[in-house]
């Protein structure tokens, strides 16, 4: 849809200004002449203020309006509401500007950038554990164990728990499929259910028809897990009473919408606010935040959603004080 | 798979500093009704107009049928082919409806227009959804209902994939309303998309698939059918049931403040009904036809074939009493904030508009002015001091409307849909100042075509089909009304 053209701002600047320049000058030689002549100045003067009025009008629609929507670029990337679009801007001040600019790109290097959002997953993954390894290999040991004790609960706690880590730190580099994700979000589901009990449900619902056909679509790993975690500690934890985890699944041709609703404590709408902005801020601050694990996931998610395809995916925040939290994640349909 | 229709996407409007819409999402997909639940007005208008056409956004992008058609970057200014059916409609009242639907829209290009041959294919597309709407007639001449059906089929025709409903309930009746669902239903299975504006979530969920609640240009919930209960859209909206307390009527006593007996009008056939003092009696028309007749008899500028009306113990058609019921009844019309306001006036002027005219005040004077600024001073605060009254807010204009009949303390108030187009905060103020009526003991009628929020304040509700009395439910009955 955005198409980039092949001349400048300035370009059209300059051209305006010689048409301007020219036309003033015939002006002034056919008045020059007439007033020699017949003295009769008012058809000139129309035919000219027809040219005027045609040369501004050009000017609007040429050089004011893709200005106007360059300078309305800038002050999105200053309130950090795009990087993207600094680099699709439909049409370029000067051929230097452009390669400053596309040079700027070069210099981001938004494949570091992905790089650091990954990491941050998987520190946030890992930061619990000293030895992943160590203790993945212990659990199967814990479980071998109770399984000869025949405490089968202790054995499939631990059976959850080994799989859920291994999922985990397996390489973070691909992506995985729905099912995958699912599949981790289920053994997660079990883990908890060992401390909320019947206080937490979860359940998975999708249309039944492209029900198969959605679990081949990929997406980053550890997408749905944080947002999940998010829903159970800061909505359900606190909440008195049963907590219910809804995850929705929808496709159409090219995007894939998942949506994580829990009937928790929700948010006041300041925080809602808050959030909504950082997930459409560019800045990396959050990586340094002191704030908690839970917010830092949910903007990191985001991150790594919309520098891999684009702003225009990425996630959305509903939520209401007492009533829950909607997650909505906007992915695009990747199948291979 | 889904096929969506319609996405906004993080779509952020502002406008002379104020925000319209922060941060909105929506979709909309083929085939679907999807509800849009404003909870205040603030974004509607705005939302609408985005949908409509491509003007400049703030930040965030639109898809129409999964193209960008609009985004931050750059707005073409376009029209899009979105249709929108609301009160104002866009048929021309002094054209028939054929030519409406065929004549006038985009890439009609026949220089000869047969109208025997446009009639036939209308008739046969009237006959495929049973509608009984005559070809040749004009626009003018038909009810609210059937130019909505009438917008309803020239987007149709006219190739439009998406359609905007706005506000309907407040202007067409409860059984047109139920006709209309099905027809919204059958364009539906055709793979039209709709995106159904309203105010109500009872209203909403009898049709949509779908519900996003909006409040302040901002995306609350989205609720899915199988999600649509009470319980779940408690949290959001406002409870209107702890208003001060209701001030119930006792209906037994019989005495007949206003009676209504056997009056026959063009459009009342028979109708009779009466209402008690202080009492609060909604008269529910559920084809829209007879409240206009109702207010015009009460106001004197129609006179009815036959019957008898009485008011007070005395005969109102007679002109005798014409004077000495004057001070009697009071009208709140729909929409008074547009009608019933003088903007030149300072805001106790207004207040003492009617209370002037009076009868029983002789003199009014500056004493008696100061005594009602002393006396109202504590219901609606400082803003009896303004002097320009349309710097007010909407809740404020309304408590200078219903205060000033307050003021006037007739015997009858009747209010004409008192709540089409008030947000839900502004409902509940309403709600809050008819019941300020009742306390000071003046009946209310509340004349609607949708029950809305009325029975909240209500004593009775009567229901008039085809212009004369079908139905009367007391107060303690009012949980058995499902179907209406």
């Amino acid at each position: 849809m955005i198409r980039r053209g092949k001349d400048y701002i300035s370009y059209r600047i300059m051209l305006m200004t010689i048409i301007l320049c020219v036309c003033t000058s015939v002006l002034l030689i056919v008045l020059g002449i007439i007033a020699i002549d017949t003295k009769k100045y008012g058809f000139v003067f129309l035919i000219f203020s027809i040219v005027y009025v045609l040369i501004g009008y050009a000017s609007y629609r040429w050089i004011y309006i893709p200005y106007k929507e360059n300078m309305k670029v800038y002050r999105l990337f200053i309130d950090g509401y795009t990087l993207s679009g600094i680099f699709e801007q439909r049409m370029f001040l000067s051929p230097e500007q452009e390669q400053v600019i596309n040079r700027f790109k070069e210099e981001m290097n938004i494949n570091a950038l992905i790089n650091t959002s990954k990491k941050q997953a998987e520190y946030l993954a890992l930061q619990n554990q000293i030895n992943p390894h160590f203790l993945y290999n212990t659990l199967e040991g814990i479980r071998g164990e109770a399984l000869h004790a025949g405490l089968f609960n202790v054995a499939k706690m631990t059976e959850a728990l080994a799989t859920f880590f291994r999922y985990t730190i397996s390489n973070l580099e691909h992506l995985v499929t729905l099912e995958d994700e699912l599949n981790n979000i289920e053994n997660y589901y079990i883990i908890q259910q060992y401390r909320f009990e019947d206080r937490l449900n979860l359940r998975i619902l999708s249309d039944p028809g492209d029900e198969k056909k959605m679990l081949k679509y990929k997406l980053p790993k550890l997408t749905l897990q944080p947002i999940v975690e998010n829903a159970i500690y800061h909505g359900i934890e606190r909440k008195i009473g049963k907590g219910n985890i809804l995850i929705k699944l929808e496709s159409t041709k090219s995007r894939l919408i998942i949506t994580v609703s829990d009937d928790g404590l929700g948010m006041e709408p300041d925080k809602v606010n808050e959030l909504n902005r950082r997930l459409n801020s560019f800045s990396l601050d959050y990586i340094q935040s002191k704030e908690n694990k839970g917010g830092i996931a949910l903007i990191n998610v985001n991150r790594r959603i919309k520098l891999l395809f684009g702003e225009e995916y990425g996630i959305s925040i509903y939520s209401t004080l007492n009533a829950g939290t909607d997650v909505e994640i906007t992915l695009p349909i990747i199948t291979k | 798979m889904k096929e969506e229709v319609l996405r906004l996407q993080n779509v952020t409007q502002i406008e002379d500093g104020v925000t319209f819409l922060q941060n909105f999402n929506l979709y909309v997909f083929k085939g679907e009704i999807m509800g849009l639940l404003c909870l205040n007005d603030l974004g509607k208008e705005a939302l609408i107009n985005l949908i409509c056409r491509n003007i400049p956004v703030y930040y965030g992008r639109i898809y129409l049928n999964e193209m960008l058609i609009n985004n931050y970057e750059h707005s073409d200014m376009r029209i899009n082919k979105v249709a929108v059916i609301d009160k104002n409609g866009s048929l021309v009242e002094d054209l028939t409806v054929t030519d409406n639907i065929f004549v006038l829209r985009r890439g009609f290009k026949k220089y000869y227009i047969n109208n025997n041959t446009l009639n036939k294919q209308l008739k046969l597309i009237f006959n495929e959804l049973n509608i009984k709407i005559d070809g040749r007639a004009y626009i003018s001449d038909l009810s609210q209902y059937e130019k909505c059906v009438i917008e309803l089929l020239k987007a149709y025709i006219g190739g439009y994939k998406l359609i905007i409903i706005k506000d309907i309930s407040n202007y067409i009746g409860v059984n047109d309303l139920g006709k209309f669902f099905e027809l919204l239903r059958y364009f539906c299975s055709k793979g039209i998309s709709f995106l159904y504006v309203c105010n109500h979530h009872e209203e909403a969920f009898r049709i949509c698939d779908r519900v996003s609640l909006m409040e302040n240009g901002k995306i609350l919930k989205v609720l899915e059918r199988r999600e649509f209960s009470d319980e779940n859209i408690r949290p959001y909206i406002v409870e209107f049931y702890n208003l001060d307390k209701i001030v119930e009527k006792n209906t037994s006593e019989s005495k007949g403040m206003l009676t209504f007996s056997n009056v026959w009008s063009n459009n009342l056939n028979g109708m009779s009904f009466s209402v008690e003092k202080g009492e609060c009696v909604v008269l529910l028309d559920v084809n829209n036809t007879v409240l206009n007749d109702i207010v015009d008899i009460m106001n004197r500028t129609l006179l009815p074939g036959s019957g008898s009306i009485y008011l007070d113990g005395k005969n109102f058609l007679d002109p005798k009493n014409k004077r000495t019921l004057s001070d009697a009844v009071g009208f709140i019309n729909e929409q008074p904030t547009k009608s019933m306001v003088f903007r030149e006036m300072s805001y106790i002027d207004n207040l003492c508009f009617l209370v002037d005219q009076k009868n029983s005040i002789r003199k009014y004077n500056n004493s008696i002015r100061n005594s009602i600024i002393q006396e109202y001073k504590p219901l609606v605060g400082d803003d009896i001091y303004a002097e320009d009254v349309s710097s007010l807010s909407n809740a404020s204009i309304y408590n200078l409307i219903y205060y000033r009949m307050h003021l006037f303390n007739p015997k009858i108030v009747f209010c004409l849909q008192p709540f089409y187009r008030a947000d839900m905060y502004l409902r509940k103020h309403i709600l809050t100042l008819l019941n300020k009526l009742k306390q000071k003991g003046i009946a209310v009628v509340i004349l609607a075509v949708n029950i809305e929020d009325s029975l909240v304040v209500a004593d009775r509700l009567i229901i008039i089909e085809n212009g004369k009395f079908l139905k009367e439910y007391k107060r303690p009955a009012f949980d058995q009304l499902t179907n209406i």
